[in-house]
């Protein structure tokens, strides 16, 4: 089993971060705005450095151990892929299952040279199975060789 | 029409192509009416001031680059085996479906490409509910020639002979027996019925209460007020029995005249009391058969088989009745003209364990929604002492009505209390296979074993729970083994 390459930690911190900007907006608007309120129930600053510490932790963290618990394998006639920190998944794609797929890369992973693997199947639950954190040309011989088997088991 | 040879000599390097130019036209075109919600309180205002402007310009900055981007990222080729299709702006995406898998091509002409003679065109493949791939717009002639030239490219064309086909019907339904079925059934949809009136007539439960009981049957309203609980019982019965007359109109309107008959590989079915609905099941696209029963109906010996199809859209997909209500032989019977099953004799547990977790989770989720409940109504909060008891016999009836078995074609699973499946899953029809294990669940040493079917359900599919751990290792291998034997059996016929 392989390892996803490293730099995807930085990807899924930064995304982390974005999102906790959306928490840290009202946040810090709230703060502001009731500075010298009297009723407040809060010392001032504390729901701000709560937020603070605990997104900083799960950014911090959060990757990390999504990194560490993610595996995948190419075997001969099918994709094994391992994830999950809280709910560990092990999902095995049949190749000869493979509908199409896609190879996908948003700004964030174009930036680290970073891209993911999409394969589609027809089933419903696991009708896309993303594959992230791969180097763009690794994603790409993996794509070929995905690509390979599908147009030789079909023809 | 552009003509094109059945086999063109196989492009090494590929030769892309881009959309027409007038895409260009249709899409600003398209993009208009968000222009119009936008601009929609200055209109109303009928005077151009610097807001209006400023949005105009905004939008003139934003969305017709954007479509000039689309249309610059946007390049498409066909070779004879696959279909690329590179596009994105932000996300750069490059697909590639293959030729064989191409089930469908759609040329769609709107109204607006119609005037410029443009077609936006459609690929589809199996299974999925959604559009695969889009090419919008092109010429008609190049919408043609793609579609000719896959067509073309396809292995084996899929010639249908004009064999001269025999309907033979499998089962219709006797109005009898459709009373007797509708019996079993329960419906609240009455409620839905009910508050909808009330809020279009402007009333309130307690005018609605007052209505009835008004006049002669004024005592029934002081004997309720004098026993509380007098009032309570009535209630509930009452909602019952509406529950129940309720199921049986439902059932009536949907499986009137219910009829399945068989022509060569497809089954086709008929039902309905003011909408007739007619549709056609190929052989070929069932995936599963789910036998269904709930405790009444079973006490009684009665059981309604379903079948689960793959389709191109969502009319097609999904769970389809084949027979609503019959013993289990005559179910067995049906099902016998889709695949010769024979339901098992014996039943593999999974871990008892599973009541422990089951248990929990019905306390915790019973208790949250009673609280819940509580907040509104006080009286609620009484039923959280059925729940030390409930939750348990709950659990542990769960865990008794679970269970998987391993047969040479399907594996068969039966989950469920007060809605109880059986599914018959070929192993040659499965997509993919997951083993999951919360932290909950590692605890106890447990896994859950799904497996993926084309058209399943997105909730409450077939799932193998809380197995020990080592047995949902062993069992996964053996499932996947058997799927690829199968596959590989079909795979030279095919």
């Amino acid at each position: 089993m392989e390892s996803l390459d490293p730099a995807i930690r930085t990807v899924w911190r930064i995304k982390l971060l974005l999102w906790m900007l959306l928490v840290l907006i009202p946040v810090v608007f709230y703060e502001v705005t009731h500075l010298f309120a009297s009723d407040r129930w809060l010392p001032p600053g504390l729901l701000l450095v709560l937020v603070l510490v605990g997104g900083g932790a799960m950014i911090w963290g959060v990757p990390r151990l999504r990194y560490r618990y993610w595996r995948y394998a190419l075997g001969p006639e099918e994709l094994v892929l391992e994830r999950g920190v809280l709910v560990r998944v092990r999902t095995i794609v049949p190749l000869r299952r493979v509908q199409h797929l896609d190879i996908a890369q948003d700004l964030i992973e174009r930036e680290f040279g970073l891209a993911r693997i999409v394969l589609h199947t027809a089933g419903t639950r696991h009708s896309a199975v993303v594959l992230p954190g791969l180097r763009q040309e690794q994603a790409e011989t993996l794509r070929d060789e995905i690509k390979r088997y599908l147009l030789e088991e079909t023809l | 029409m552009e003509r094109s040879p059945a086999s063109e000599p196989s492009i090494e390097a590929l030769q892309f192509r881009r959309l027409h130019p007038l895409t260009l036209l249709v899409r600003m075109l398209m993009s208009l009416p968000a222009l119009i919600i936008l601009l929609l309180p200055a209109l109303r205002g009928q005077a151009v001031d610097r807001g209006t402007l400023i949005t105009l310009l905004l939008y003139g900055l934003l969305a017709f680059p954007l479509i000039l981007a689309h249309y610059l990222r946007f390049r498409y080729a066909l070779t004879p085996r696959e279909l690329l299709i590179e596009s994105g702006v932000l996300t750069h995406r490059r697909r590639s479906i293959p030729i064989d898998r191409i089930q469908n091509i759609q040329i769609e002409r709107t109204l607006l490409a119609r005037l410029l003679g443009l077609a936006r065109v459609r690929i589809e493949t199996a299974g999925s509910a959604e559009t695969e791939g889009e090419i919008a717009f092109v010429s008609l002639a190049e919408a043609q020639r793609l579609k000719e030239q896959v067509r073309a490219f396809r292995s084996g064309p899929v010639a249908e002979q004009p064999v001269q086909l025999t309907r033979t019907l499998l089962f219709a339904m006797a109005p009898g027996q459709l009373l007797r079925s509708g019996a079993f059934r329960f419906s609240l949809v009455y409620l839905a019925g009910m508050f909808s009136g009330m809020e279009y007539l402007d009333l309130t439960p307690e005018d609605l209460i007052d209505w009835v009981v008004r006049g002669r049957l004024h005592w029934v309203q002081e004997a309720f007020e004098q026993a509380p609980l007098l009032a309570t019982t009535a209630t509930l019965l009452l909602a019952a029995l509406l529950g129940w007359a309720a199921g049986i109109v439902v059932h009536v309107v949907r499986f009137y005249g219910f009829q399945l008959w068989q022509e060569g590989e497809r089954f086709y079915r008929r039902s309905g009391l003011f909408t007739v609905a007619e549709s056609a099941l190929p052989r070929r696209r069932i995936q599963a058969l789910i036998i269904q029963t709930n405790p009444l109906m079973q006490h009684f010996g009665w059981y309604a088989l379903e079948a689960q199809l793959m389709g191109l859209d969502r009319e097609t997909q999904g769970v389809q009745t084949l027979m609503p209500f019959g013993r289990l032989s005559e179910i067995q019977q049906i099902a016998a003209h889709v695949w010769p099953i024979a339901l098992p004799a014996t039943w593999q547990r999974v871990s008892p364990r599973m009541i422990r977790r089951a248990t929990l989770r019905y306390l915790l989720f019973g208790a949250a929604v009673l609280l819940g409940l509580g907040w509104i109504w006080p009286e609620v909060r009484w039923l959280l002492v059925v729940l030390p008891p409930g939750a348990p016999i709950l659990a542990w009836l769960q865990y008794r009505r679970h269970g998987y078995a391993l047969k040479e074609q399907y594996l068969f699973v039966r989950q469920g209390v007060f809605w109880h499946r059986i599914w018959c899953l070929p192993y040659q029809k499965m997509q993919s296979f997951s083993l999951t294990c919360s932290l909950f669940q590692r605890r106890l040493g447990l896994a859950s074993l799904r497996v993926d079917m084309a058209g399943a359900p997105a909730i409450g599919g077939p799932q193998i729970r809380d197995l020990p751990e080592p047995v949902a290792e062993k069992l996964l291998q053996f499932i996947y083994e058997r799927f690829q034997e199968h596959c590989r059996m079909q795979s030279p016929t095919s």
